[in-house]
């Protein structure tokens, strides 16, 4: 009995001695587009001023993701609840509207952090004011990648 | 044969039917220390318990048969289950099922009598586990698009593990044992899963490491079933 009650101890000791962990990952997964001008025929990664963007959403109001900034590279965060991510482009007073089509998996990050999503992108379509071309990179957007890969280039 | 023969002749016949008796059963004295009980010896694992004190979200239990078929040989079967539940910020989880473990032990001690059951063996154990899991009350937080919502994601899986095995069994009483294992397990799957990875395996423990240790100690009645 008094080794049973020994055995006890310990494997109560053993089992509280376990810590729970703090999740400090950012898991929205963003697609990154950089931004080109075509100048004589060769493209060039250029700075934009000027630069405006927000996403088009369902029964939201509309929020700028970027406010008349000076960019070279955007993220987009991609929509979860949808197979499609619109937004609008602004440059000065022009504008176009670009939509993302994608898939879209949910899986489990750790016990920790929870859920996110990763993307695969579909298609890319746009209407064609004041941008030439978007060409596909890197079809897979992930939640846990770097905000340094880039998916898409958009030449104006 | 006159009267005082046949005295001499009964009182030798009653010396020697008393001497035989003696002998004899000195003789069965003797046979019964030789005697080996055989039999199934059930068990439950009381270590599952202690669980309930230091992490009530795990449950479970096991039941152990085994069997001296050959001396020092014990094949074993150990049949059980587990489960977990707890909660998230985004989610909650949930996990039960059964697991098997099917081996052999083997006695390390040497045995002076045959009539001693104790032991001190060395094992091995290929165990698997058939689970359910799931969550519930999935959320994605997402301040731009809304939070992505769903209400359920569940998948019924099978793990997989080999074991080392080593312990004691020891015979408090008569047919009783208490007696502990120490188990080193090698996970060979813990079930595909490429939504939700498992949180626990039922019998080997926490799906993320691919080894394991676990400690069970058992109570054990063996049925005594042959003497021989």
């Amino acid at each position: 009995m008094r080794s049973f009650t020994a055995f006890l101890i310990t494997i109560i000791a053993l089992v509280a001695c376990t810590t729970q962990d703090v999740c400090d990952s950012d898991l929205k997964a963003s697609a990154v587009a950089s931004l080109y001008t075509t100048r004589n025929g060769v493209p060039t990664d250029t700075i934009i001023s000027g630069f405006s963007l927000y996403g088009i959403r369902e029964n939201l109001p509309d929020s700028l993701l970027y406010d008349s900034a000076n960019v070279s590279k955007l993220q987009l965060p991609l929509d979860p609840n949808h197979n499609k991510s619109s937004f609008v482009i602004s440059i000065r007073e022009q504008s176009d509207t670009i939509h993302i089509h994608h898939e879209s998996t949910l899986y489990l990050v750790s016990y920790t952090c929870g859920f996110a999503h990763n993307y695969n992108i579909q298609s890319i379509d746009h209407t064609g004011h004041i941008i030439q071309l978007i060409e596909p990179v890197n079809e897979f957007v992930l939640a846990e990648e770097t905000n340094e890969k880039e998916h898409f280039r958009i030449y104006f | 044969m006159n009267l005082f023969l046949l005295k001499r002749l009964t009182r030798r016949s009653i010396s020697g039917f008393i001497f035989s008796l003696i002998l004899l059963s000195s003789f069965k004295a003797t046979a019964q220390d030789t005697l080996r009980t055989f039999g199934p010896r059930l068990g439950i694992d009381m270590a599952r318990f202690a669980y309930l004190f230091a992490d009530p979200r795990q449950k479970g239990t096991a039941l152990s048969l085994d069997f001296e078929v050959y001396k020092n040989i014990y094949p074993a079967l150990e049949l059980g289950f587990n489960s977990t539940a707890f909660e998230r910020e985004t989610f909650s989880y949930a996990s039960r099922g059964f697991f098997g473990r099917i081996g052999l032990d083997y006695n390390l001690l040497p045995v002076k009598d045959r009539s001693v059951h104790h032991i001190i063996y060395a094992g091995t154990r290929y165990g698997t586990g058939l689970f359910s899991h799931r969550a519930e009350h999935i959320i994605t937080p997402d301040n731009y698009w809304g939070d992505y919502v769903r209400d359920e994601y569940r998948n019924n899986l099978t793990g997989h593990w080999l074991e080392l095995n080593a312990g004691i069994r020891t015979e408090v009483a008569d047919n009783f044992f208490m007696g502990w294992t120490v188990r080193y397990m090698f996970l060979i799957s813990a079930g595909k899963d490429e939504i939700m990875t498992p949180y626990l395996v039922p019998g080997y423990g926490r799906a993320d490491f691919n080894r394991s240790a676990g400690i069970s100690y058992w109570i054990m009645y063996r049925i005594p079933l042959i003497k021989k």
